[in-house]
């Protein structure tokens, strides 16, 4: 049992070395064989160990009930001394063990699968690995399989809906837009709600660039005692992503493509040209103005939904080149993408290089790196805004139908009754590029002081430099023309670079009792840099730099930096297998804080009890895995400005002086002295089942977070002469419910079924904001209609509440909340939340032989949207063109009209902020069906190829909902804390088709 | 298990390499932090610099002052599409009016810029400075200060007197509470007579403030003050410094020559980012460039004033398509303007200065100075009764007609009197107020964040 535990140990325990197939060469067989007790009439067993590619390298190969046990080397060959009747078990990481009984035969070939329900994988957690059965903390992860060959712009994508506690908010189709992540809700107001991304162990900026096809594997640490190792840059959780490394075996080639079509998911109903006339002359009409005429005389009926979206073409190519020796392993890979957007000209492009390797120098020393270059380049339209500010959308939506997109000499006409842009001239009348540049690289060194003490340092950079242009052409547009065209450059440039440090310590204190001790130190530095530069009056629009513009009217340049050092230290204690205990300390110090109050400590506790491996639950064998977990722990924020504890004169407020721009310094922000990190404490309980032959696994968790000490960007009296200032105050608590299950119903030779189910319940509530309410997302002609409120939670929608229509004036009634008569601005109240109940997603995967069908359906239920494109569409107080549900508007003969009056200028208000705004935005998704093809081997060995998958896949083609917008997958203000779904003119969602095919030679 | 001594030392040394103490003190790049700055002259102009700033934003005199001047009188319609702009010209104001919340803020964003020059650079060594430079920097801050909270009182009455540096969040320092109207005015003559002290006779540059600046706004605070013997004095000390009026009217708003000897003080712009956006709100195209609902309509009461051969008329609105708009601005330039707005003009001191005179008495020199003003608009001396009250009216609609559109209209009628306000609007707008909506409500805002706050009567 001890030495089987001790060979276990070697694939279990957390280690640091990225390495994912453990080289197990140096291991000192005499350990297993010196026992010699049990040897009693063994035989010599030989064999080999392979997977569906070849050889396992350091499989473990264990006698149960002995001491025996020994590894397989290079060849997967191994050789173990065991008796006719003995159990022999065979453990790979990633894999199902399995064991065999010795027979007559001393030749036992083994052929390991993949591990289904990934209980024995491996997981990474903070600075280290752990096997998933010795995890005591909550963490969820996904493999390579739920990330590759799916059409996603950004790795994050891959977490909708497959990880219980992870909400992605995706808030518009527009190509490469940015995502966001929350983990177990949102626990902070003004400090970032991101969490910490780390790519092979270096904590990044971000993920952008990332190519999704080199992902391996995503972590996810939740709770506070997984995250503590990472304290200050942890409070929001942290996703640990793996790329792919090449393994000591076999050289592969792999290439794999997809292409496809995007199509916007839908198109809103909107007038015709007769009742766009008849609607405008209604309105004016009720207004007491005069009536207008078509000045084109009814020729047109343009659909400016048909004029300004377009299928799109995706298309995606990854060749990936991996292998190694004994001594040494690579990962080379390039990639390229390119996404059009359903609104030309919008783009998005990627090129992607990667290079992963560890190289052995000797017994003790090991060195590797990780490397990537992407540049990725992005055209992008202006979307979340009313036509008046250049809004694409709203455009598309509200331009009268009566005029052509572009008139006989080549001009594109407006609004023929005020002067607003068409939808066609406003994106060929502006161009918004960006191009970044990403460096991430990592290079470390590992050396083996003792066979059980490693030190490890590690270092790395993260370097990106951007672009962006925006170019308004000085003819298209009545504001291009009034500027004489405008060109804006930017340049940002950031460089992160972190050094890590770590020492490992593992000591059998007992036969029982097995220690693992790791300290470390991290230390990172940044330093960001950006320029821009304003030209305006061009002559043409062949070059499009500021440069080139006859007068530059602005220009300015900003640097900023900060810097971390952290000390950290975990001890683990494993008692007989059963009874797992962690024990994490941190202590780190920022830059961002006051002098005073820079540093701070984290610590955290975990332990885990495998009832499972208890005597009394021994008879119950169809019980492969009970476990019970608990986890308390506190982490840090600091993602706010870099100076925020200075009292700061900031440049600007210039002045002429003699003629001149005078430059000048103007105080900025108030010193805080006191500034200190944002805290978050939480608690964590879990359990883990497999049962059946782990043919149904399931875990379910509840957690509670509280968020004290909140970096909250407090609203101060005027008269001091500044309107906020970063102070610690206030209080939120996060707690929540999640399940997840693996269930596989069906598992015959040729068939199978699983099942994969998870579902999401998280209750947030603002406890404390130092009084008085914090608005936000302010709607044009609405005021802000998001409010934060004590007692409540985030995402509250806040306005008037809307009875109904009055069927003698056709104005809506509005609730007089306060009841004192009149409705006036007391009486607005809270009308929604953008907080779901609940999420969930649920896949099937069904195999037959090489076919494959996956289905995967993914749901929000009871988030609320506040719909203010609606309101742009049913207000009937412009000369912007409206829904069609507002020909059933009330009129003296429609009294039960379900829409109000129509009056030009909205006298009575109707369109106010108000519950009219506010919708259900629950869903159901398809989110994807693929239907796959793996060739079986004749075809194989024909075409000299060791894999061929072929597929088709859908994605978003269908979404079950009530929401009469778009798409209920929406957020004009992305994933902003206070003023979340609001849907604004946003670039609509889109649904995908798509051909691919990945070979491996 | 041993472990050798060297390992200990390696591990330490290997764990702690990167680790010093001063790593993490990062001192801000681009900005600058308040210990350090006022170290030499340049530093102090360059916060000064801010204070002027300060005047220009839309909640300022970049359309706000001109809105409260005008749009709350009987010379102007609120004109645009700004519900907040509406209230103010119809007299409904709510306390969470977007227009009187964010001024407020912005003129005490300027007093804590004009208190942070005066705390900070009056610790600073003198040798530092040019001669009376750091004098002179004293003084323009102590001006702006002055002429801020002269807005402030006069808009919004008792208001919270801040003239310290702001650098604590304590909020007991924060909760400001109202000061009555008669200590600020206190304040306000405490520091334009300091200002007047220190300023130069000739301001260091052509758009700063001047000893005839600080004298021309203590004329005008003691005029409100009906304090007349000073209004003597200090317009007086004013015509020693050499301005003048322009020969021709329209040569003060024509932005050709925005330099004149007219001009006392003015808030400035270049154009592009330094730029004014109130002629693009109110200016017809082609002087504009789009063409959307205007700001600040002239009523037709206003532009009844001009009779006879009054040369003022012209250079004040204009008519397109039946439509009239005010224009003594130029250049909308796409809210990127260079025109100026003038504060403190010539024109204004002389007509303070017959206002005063004839109220001690001097009849017949404010005759005199009335006719200045009334010969350089093309119109006849004055011709009417001679009695006090007679030529008191007479100089009052004087002033209406030199200063119209300019921001003053309101203040003219509000320090007349309650009655006097009340008539002009039944006159012009046909719409009648109460007395308390002499006074804007204090910004709800405000009151949410300051409990010591109260709210003016009325609202």
């Amino acid at each position: 049992m001890n030495d089987e535990w001790n060979a276990f140990r070697k694939s279990d325990i957390i280690t640091t070395n990225s390495k994912s197939d453990v080289d197990f060469s140096n291991d000192h067989n005499d350990d297993y064989t010196a026992n010699d007790r049990n040897n009693f009439k063994q035989n010599i067993i030989k064999g080999k160990v392979t997977d569906s590619n070849g050889p396992l390298l350091g499989a473990t190969i264990i006698v149960l009930g002995s001491n025996n046990g020994t590894t397989t080397d290079i060849d997967g060959t191994y050789e173990i001394m065991a008796s006719t009747g003995d159990q022999i078990r065979f453990s790979y990481q990633g894999y199902a063990t399995q064991v065999i009984t010795v027979g007559n035969d001393t030749n036992i070939d083994v052929v390991m699968v993949p591990s289904e329900n990934r209980l024995d994988q491996i997981v990474v957690i903070g600075y280290g690995k752990s096997s998933r059965r010795k995890v005591t903390t909550s963490i969820s992860s996904i493999d390579q399989e739920q990330v590759e060959d799916k059409p996603f712009t950004s790795v994050e994508q891959a977490l909708v809906g497959t990880v219980p506690g992870v909400s992605v908010i995706q808030p518009s189709g527009s190509p490469g837009a940015g995502v966001s992540v929350r983990i177990r809700g949102t626990n902070s107001i003004s400090a970032g709600v991101e969490p910490l991304y780390i790519i092979d162990g270096v904590q990044v900026l971000n993920t952008q660039g990332l190519n999704p096809a080199d992902v391996k594997s995503i972590d996810v640490l939740k709770d506070a005692s997984a995250l503590a190792i990472y304290g200050s840059r942890a409070s929001n959780g942290v996703v640990l992503i793996t790329t792919k490394r090449g393994s000591s075996r076999e050289s592969v080639i792999n290439f794999s493509s997809y292409v496809g079509e995007d199509r916007v998911v839908n198109t809103l109903p909107v007038l015709n040209s007769q009742q766009y006339i008849d609607y405008l002359n209604i309105s004016l009409a009720n207004a007491g103005l005069e009536p207008v005429t078509d000045p084109f005389g009814f020729q047109n009926n343009t659909d400016w939904q048909k004029e300004l979206y377009d299928p799109a073409f995706i298309q995606n190519y990854q060749i990936a080149f991996s292998g190694g020796s004994e001594k040494s392993n690579y990962y080379l890979s390039g990639g390229y993408r390119n996404q059009e957007g359903v609104i030309d000209p919008s783009e998005f492009e990627r090129y992607s290089l990667r290079f992963n390797g560890d190289f052995e120098l000797n017994d003790k020393f090991r060195v590797g790196t990780s490397m990537a270059l992407t540049r990725t380049e992005s055209a992008a339209i202006s979307d979340n805004a009313r036509v008046n500010q250049g809004g694409v959308v709203l455009s598309a939506l509200q331009t009268p139908p009566t005029i052509p997109v572009q008139n006989a000499d080549g001009t594109y006409p407006l609004n023929p009754y005020q002067a607003l842009e068409n939808p066609i001239a406003l994106v060929r009348g502006q161009n918004l590029e960006s191009l970044t540049y990403k460096i991430i690289s990592n290079v470390y060194g590992e050396y083996d002081l003792l066979d059980n003490l490693k030190l490890k340092s590690s270092f790395s950079v993260d370097l990106n430099a951007a672009k962006v242009d925006i170019f308004i052409d000085p003819f298209t547009t009545g504001n291009g023309r009034a500027l004489g065209g405008q060109a804006t450059n930017q340049n940002f440039d950031e460089l992160v670079w972190t050094w890590d440090n770590t020492i490992d310590y593992n000591l059998k204190a007992t036969d029982d009792l097995d220690l693992s001790f790791l300290l470390g130190t991290t230390a990172q530095e940044s330093k960001f840099e950006s320029s821009f530069l304003v030209g305006q009056g061009f002559t043409n629009a062949s070059v499009q730099t500021a440069e080139a513009a006859s007068e530059a009217i602005d220009v300015g340049a900003a640097e900023s930096g900060w810097a971390n050092i952290s000390y950290f230290t975990r001890v683990g204690a494993d008692y007989k297998d059963k009874y797992l205990l962690n024990a994490t300390l941190r202590r780190d110090g920022s830059s961002r804080f006051g002098a005073n109050n820079r540093y701070a400590t984290y610590y955290a506790a975990s332990a885990a009890w495998l009832i499972s491996e208890e005597t009394f639950l021994e008879k119950y064998d169809w019980m492969d895995l009970v476990k019970l977990r608990y986890g308390y722990g506190t982490l840090g924020n600091q993602q706010i400005g870099d100076f925020n504890s200075f009292g700061l004169y900031s440049p600007g407020g210039s002045y002429p002086i003699n003629g001149q721009i005078a430059p000048a310094f103007f105080p900025s922000q108030i010193e805080n002295r006191d500034l200190t990190w944002e805290s978050t404490e939480g608690h964590n309980i879990g359990l883990d089942l497999a049962l059946f032959d782990r043919r149904l696994s399931f875990t379910a968790e509840a957690y509670h977070k509280r968020t004290y000490d909140l970096l909250l960007n407090r609203e101060i009296p005027t008269t001091s002469g500044f309107s906020n200032s970063l102070q610690n105050i206030g209080e939120m608590v996060n707690k929540g419910l999640e399940f997840s299950g693996t269930a596989i119903p069906v598992q015959t030779e040729d068939f199978s079924w699983t099942l994969n189910a998870n579902i999401s319940i998280n209750r947030n509530e603002v406890k404390d904001i130092g009084g008085s309410p914090i608005f936000g997302g302010g709607v044009p002609d609405q005021g802000n209609v998001a409010i934060i409120r004590e007692g409540e939670p985030i995402g509250n929608f806040f306005g008037y509440v809307a009875e109904g229509i009055d069927p003698n004036t056709g104005n809506v009634i509005f609730s007089d909340i306060d009841g004192n008569g009149i409705v006036n601005e007391s009486d607005r109240t809270i009308i929604g939340n953008a907080l779901p109940d609940y999420t969930y997603g649920i896949s099937n995967t069904f195999s037959y032989k090489g076919l494959e069908l996956f289905v995967f359906f993914q749901g929000n239920q009871g988030q609320e949207i506040y719909n203010a494109t609606r309101f742009e569409l049913e207000n009937q107080s412009s000369f912007k063109n409206q829904s069609t549900t507002t020909l059933d508007r009330w009129t003296p003969e429609n009294r039960d009209g379900t829409v109000p009056i129509a009056v030009f200028g909205d006298p009575a208000q109707n369109g106010r902020a108000s519950s009219r705004w506010v919708e259900d935005g629950s869903f159901v998704k398809l989110r994807e069906i693929t239907l796959s093809y793996n060739l079986p081997p004749s075809i194989l060995d024909y075409l000299n190829v060791s894999s061929f998958k072929v597929y088709v896949q859908g994605r978003n083609l269908y979404t079950w909902t009530g929401y009469s917008g778009y798409d209920p997958e929406v957020s004009r203000d992305g994933g902003s804390t206070i003023s979340s779904n609001i849907d604004y003119g946003t670039y609509p969602q889109v649904k995908s088709v798509l051909f691919g095919a990945n070979l491996n030679f | 298990m041993k472990i050798n001594t060297y390992i200990y030392a390696l591990i330490s040394a290997f764990l702690f390499i990167a680790c010093s103490d001063d790593f993490i003190d990062k001192e801000p790049f681009t900005q600058v932090s308040t210990s350090n700055l006022y170290q030499t002259q340049e530093d102090a102009e360059a916060v000064l610099i801010s204070c002027y700033d300060g005047l220009q934003p839309d909640s300022y005199y970049g359309f706000d002052m001109l809105v409260y001047g005008e749009v709350r009188s009987d010379n102007c319609f609120a004109g645009g599409d700004n519900a907040a702009n509406f209230q103010i010209d119809n007299f409904n104001i709510n306390p969470t009016n977007a227009v009187i919340t964010r001024s407020f803020s912005q003129m005490y964003s300027a007093i804590n810029r004009a208190n942070t020059v005066l705390n900070r650079v009056a610790q600073m060594d003198d040798e530092l400075f040019d001669d009376g430079r750091k004098e002179g920097i004293l003084g323009e801050a102590l001006f702006l200060r002055g002429l801020h909270y002269f807005n402030l009182v006069r808009l919004y009455g008792d208001v919270p007197l801040v003239i310290t540096e702001t650098t604590s969040l304590d909020p007991a320092e924060l909760n400001v509470s109202r000061t009555s109207q008669e200590e600020v005015y206190n304040q306000i003559v405490l520091d334009l007579l300091d200002a007047q002290r220190l300023l130069p006779d000739v301001p260091v540059d052509p758009e700063r403030a001047g000893k005839g600046a600080a004298e021309a706004l203590l004329s005008k605070v003691y005029l409100t003050l009906e304090d007349y013997p000073n209004v003597d004095v200090w317009t007086e000390a004013v015509m020693r410094r050499g301005f003048g009026l322009q020969t021709r009217f329209d040569n003060l708003f024509n932005q050709e020559n925005k330099f004149n000897n007219e001009v006392i003080f003015a808030v400035r712009y270049l154009g592009d980012v330094e730029g004014n956006v109130f002629p693009e709100l109110v200016l017809p195209t082609p002087e504009a460039a789009f063409d959307f609902i205007k700001f600040n309509k002239p009523t037709p009461n206003s532009i009844n004033q001009f009779v006879g051969s009054d040369n003022r008329a012209a250079s004040s609105f204009v008519r397109r398509n039946g439509e009239s708009f005010i224009y003594k601005w130029r250049n909308g330039e796409a809210f990127q303007s260079a025109d100026y707005t003038i504060v403190l003009r010539y024109a204004d001191v002389l007509l303070m200065r017959a206002e005063a005179l004839n109220q001690i008495n001097r009849t017949g020199d404010a005759i005199a100075l009335l006719n200045r003003v009334r010969t350089r608009a093309g119109l006849p001396n004055y011709g009417g009764q001679i009695d006090p009250a007679s030529v008191d009216a007479a100089i009052f609609q004087e002033r209406r007609l030199e200063l119209m559109y300019e921001g003053h209209r309101w203040f003219d009628l509000k320090r007349k009197g309650f009655a006097t306000v009340a008539e002009a609007l039944d006159t012009s707008k046909d719409i009648s107020i109460s007395e308390f909506e002499l006074l804007l409500p204090i910004p709800q805002t405000e009151l949410d964040r300051n409990p010591n706050l109260t709210q003016n009567p009325g609202y």
